[in-house]
């Protein structure tokens, strides 16, 4: 399963909001995440992809789409 | 680029223009006279007409109506029938009282409001109604000074004085009493005696005229409701024409009927309301009250030596207090006439020679309406003696000011053991 | 030596910032230089200091002369810690060093807020205007580069950045990567005409706010309802409702006026501070609230309070059900955030308050997402959701808000328990 597959299916186990067709939509606005849900959204990612994401890093403008949240968990993975 | 600096800032501009054309310009009807208005703020006895200066110029520059200023306390509160604003009113007296003063104004707040009327004082005349109360051992308290007190006032005082004795000991008279003074830097160099610079002056100047029209715009919507509903209602209840015994008899008894629940002849209010269940406990509370040495009398001649200064002839009114009252409290009725000693030689020494001296009246029916303040017959006689000294012209008084008064020697002179016509 | 500088501070006049028209009058004219280099495309950055050094000093002088020594003395203290953090960070990454950091940052800060409440009402020496929100700034840097974020620091910007004058004394809070970021960088001809175009609206906003608005609600409005307020005395009366809602107008006006003056002087210098206020009375509901009230402040609690505590809990599987999780944080968040105002009742219970309208805001939002779910599945349409039931949430959290600022403003304090009558 690839990066992508596996974060919509992680966002839906953890928030039930099927983002497969609104991955270029800012999540914050359509409600699916809030700063509770970063967080947890963060720790899933943590376990899943054994990667460290700085709750600072992950800012409202950079990390608010699902396209850019597969973008920047790959920039990490390879970092 | 220049059309969009021009977009950002022409309208600051503009504001900027027009705020400091309502502040330089003042109001199109500064020197305009509002006979309503005058009349108004002469009996408001609000706070702002004291400490401002437009409306007491208006009035007292007023050619067509004449205005004379009632310097005082809060006497001017006791409006009963009686009262020289109501009677000047129905009696159409060519003279109006612009009452100055409440409950709390002492000598040294008179002199920092006179300040601002120095010029419309000129040569004219005026009533003081010096309170012996006044004259108590502790100081002036700073916050009733300074409720009264204004930047107004600050201004017009470091604008008229000259760096005389007077001028440097109100100076310092007014750090003491209100040590954070607005501009205390230039009142401090007044107490200290030295020149205020061209550039001090010019500032003084500016910040008056912005201070002024600030006046002229805000202070006549703070002139109370007195006219309306404690002057004119009274006005009716007075027989016409003037009768001096049909007065007398409905002061006797408008007095009988409202001093009914108390053997001092007090308003019956006032004893009920002010002295209610402290009633036991006042019995000889006075009998330590002394008047006769106290800083009041330095601060008096303050006064005195402005109204000097304006050539302004005066009538000093010296009242009583209610003599069974002040049995019952205890005040030593000697040292009561020992501080009137006093402060009549303060003035007829100098040549201020209108005194209308009721002090010894204290006992007469329905003379005081309360413990300590003036009231219907009391009123009557206060009429008797200023009105005719208002109303008829006046030989000019000379006046010979003699600085010592400004002094602990004076304040300290004890009046009960020595002749004070010995105090050079 | 040191007797002749206190003598010459207390003899200096004393200029809060914002607080008189002549303020504006000096302050925009020592400006003038920094916006005319500003246009041409140069930040004047010794120059710039050096007016912010004295506009600072003048915040404290006069009777309170002894602030400036305490701002020197924490500046320093700051300093050494944030830097001798970062040289540790650089190395090395643990927890009781991070945490000890943190401590010793918002030590002051402790010291300030705690005095008053168990000296008698009396302030600490250590205390002076502004030390709150330079706490928010050094903290939020230390938790960053413990992150790994913040990884390059400057003292000289480190130093600009803490005692940048426009936002010295209430924020609003910045955060230092972008401060760095705007202050290296000089903007476009056309980016600062803009700015310009904002900071003059924003100023003669402010204006408006503070010094009408404020005034209305503040001096002639409040101050004679509290009088017949504490007059008829008792639990409640209806003029305490009336200083309820001038209370909450007054609180507005004046601080998101002080907002608007320092976002407009910031502006002028080429900073792009953010806003503090966005029309926070027409939130829908609570955590819009909190979005558009104090933003800077709310936002620095969210990142480095609640979703630090989130982390923690979620991390460490504290509580199985993820809505007690977010219970606990918001709850906690917001009490901190009520302890910070004040160690006072009031202040406490109005943080309580606040949190427990979160954790009720949230059970809604669930509890609509379930039903709407089902709704769904059972083919009808979802609740609905129109400007009717918009202005329902707005005109039920705007009384919200209002109570709670009036127990904000402590004056259920002096009616129940401080009534001299």
């Amino acid at each position: 399963m690839d990066i992508q597959a596996e974060l919509i299916e992680m966002i839906d186990d953890l928030f039930m909001e099927d983002i497969t067709d609104i991955m270029d939509e800012d999540l914050y606005n359509a409600g699916i995440l809030d700063s509770m849900g970063t967080v947890e959204l963060i720790v899933a990612m943590e376990e899943k992809f054994g990667i460290k994401v700085p709750v600072s890093e992950l800012g409202r403008d950079d990390w608010n789409t699902g396209n850019k949240i597969v973008a920047g968990i790959k920039g990490l993975k390879n970092a | 680029m220049l059309k969009r600096l021009a977009l950002i800032f022409g309208p600051v501009i503009a504001a900027v223009v027009l705020v400091l054309a309502v502040l330089f310009v003042g109001p199109f009807d500064k020197h305009k006279h509002n006979l309503a208005t005058e009349e108004q703020a002469a009996v408001s006895l609000s706070p702002t007409v004291f400490r401002q200066a437009h409306l007491k110029q208006m009035a007292l520059s007023d050619e067509d109506h004449r205005f004379v200023p009632f310097f005082g306390s809060s006497e001017w509160n006791r409006m009963d029938a009686f009262h020289p604003a109501i009677l000047a009113r129905a009696y159409h007296r060519d003279y109006q009282p612009f009452l100055l003063g409440q409950k709390g104004a002492e000598a040294l707040t008179q002199y920092f409001g006179m300040q601002q009327i120095s010029k419309e004082m000129h040569h004219k005349k005026a009533v003081f109604f010096v309170s012996p109360q006044w004259f108590t051992k502790a100081d002036q308290q700073g916050a009733a000074f300074q409720f009264y007190f204004s930047k107004s006032q600050a201004l017009a005082f470091l604008k008229n004085q000259t760096g005389t004795y007077a001028d440097r000991y109100a100076a310092k008279r007014l750090l003491k009493t209100y040590p954070n003074v607005p501009y205390r830097d230039l009142i401090q160099k007044v107490a200290d005696g030295q020149k205020l610079s061209t550039l001090d002056l010019q500032y003084v100047k500016l910040t008056q005229t912005v201070h002024d029209n600030e006046d002229a715009y805000f202070s006549r919507y703070d002139i109370g409701d007195n006219l309306k509903n404690r002057v004119i209602p009274k006005v009716k209840e007075l027989p016409q024409p003037y009768n001096a015994e049909q007065l007398d008899a409905k002061a006797v008894a408008l007095g009988e009927s409202q001093t009914r629940n108390n053997k001092f002849g007090i308003l019956d209010n006032f004893f009920t309301n002010r002295i209610g269940r402290t009633f036991p406990a006042l019995r000889n509370a006075q009998a330590h009250f002394d008047y006769t040495q106290s800083a009041e009398y330095s601060d008096f001649q303050l006064d005195l030596d402005q109204l000097a200064k304006t050539h302004t002839n005066a009538i000093f009114v010296i009242p009583p207090v209610n003599s069974k009252w002040a049995k019952y409290t205890g005040l030593n009725q000697g040292m009561y006439q020992a501080a009137v000693r006093k402060i009549k030689y303060q003035l007829t020494s100098q040549g201020f020679n209108n005194v209308l001296d009721l002090s010894r009246r204290g006992n007469e029916p329905f003379f005081m309406e309360d413990t300590i303040h003036l009231g219907w017959r009391g009123w009557l006689a206060f009429d008797h003696g200023v009105a005719p000294f208002l109303e008829h012209e006046q030989p000019a008084p000379t006046y010979h000011l003699n600085n010592h008064f400004i002094s602990q020697d004076w304040n300290n002179f004890d009046p009960i053991n020595n002749d004070v016509t010995t105090f050079k | 030596m040191m007797q002749g500088l206190i003598q010459w501070l207390q003899s200096l006049p004393n200029w809060q910032p914002y607080g008189e028209p002549k303020y504006f009058a000096f302050l925009l004219a020592f400006l003038i230089p920094i916006v005319v280099a500003m246009f041409f495309g140069r930040r004047l950055k010794i120059y710039q200091s050096l007016v912010s050094l004295g506009f600072i000093v003048v915040m404290y002088t006069g009777a309170s002369y002894h602030q400036l020594f305490a701002l020197v003395a924490y500046v320093i203290w700051q300093t050494i810690i944030v830097f001798a953090y970062h040289a540790y960070r650089k190395k090395y990454d643990t927890f009781p060093i991070f945490a000890g950091a943190v401590f010793l940052a918002i030590l002051p800060l402790i010291f300030v807020k705690v005095t008053p409440a168990i000296n008698d009402g009396n302030m600490s020496l250590l205390g002076f205007l502004g030390i709150s929100y330079l706490t928010f700034r050094s903290v939020a840097m230390i938790m960053e580069m413990r992150d790994g974020v913040l990884t390059e620091i400057k003292l000289s910007t480190f130093l600009r950045f803490m005692l940048f004058m426009p936002t010295i004394s209430s924020g609003p809070i910045d955060r230092y990567r972008r401060f760095e970021e705007d202050y290296d960088n000089v903007p476009t001809r056309e980016e600062y005409l803009d700015l310009l175009e904002k900071a003059v609206w924003y100023l003669m906003l402010g204006f408006f706010y503070k010094y009408v608005l404020a005034y209305f609600f503040g001096t002639i409005l409040l101050a004679p309802l509290k009088v017949d307020a504490l007059a008829q005395g008792g639990f409640m009366n209806w003029p305490t409702v009336g200083v309820m809602y001038a209370y909450g107008f007054d609180l507005f006006f004046d601080f998101a006026g002080y907002s608007l003056f320092a976002v407009a002087i910031s502006y002028l210098m080429g900073i792009k501070i953010p806003m503090n206020f966005n029309q926070p009375f027409k939130a829908a509901s609570i955590k819009d609230f909190w979005n558009r009230w104090h933003i800077s402040l709310s936002f620095w609690f969210r990142d480095f309070v609640f979703m630090r505590l989130v982390f923690v809990l979620v991390k460490n599987k504290i509580f199985k059900n993820r809505n007690v999780t977010s219970g606990v944080a918001y709850i906690l968040n917001m009490l901190i955030m009520g302890f910070w105002h004040g160690v006072t009742w009031y202040y406490i219970s109005y943080g309580l308050l606040h949190g427990i309208a979160m954790v009720l805001n949230d059970a809604w939002l669930r509890k609509k997402k379930k039903v709407n779910k089902e709704r769904r599945l059972a083919g009808k349409g979802p609740l609905p959701s129109n400007k009717w039931t918009t202005a329902l949430g707005i005109i039920v959290t705007f009384q919200f808000v209002m109570f709670s600022f009036l127990l904000f403003s402590g004056f259920l304090n002096q009616l129940w328990f401080h009534n001299i009558k």
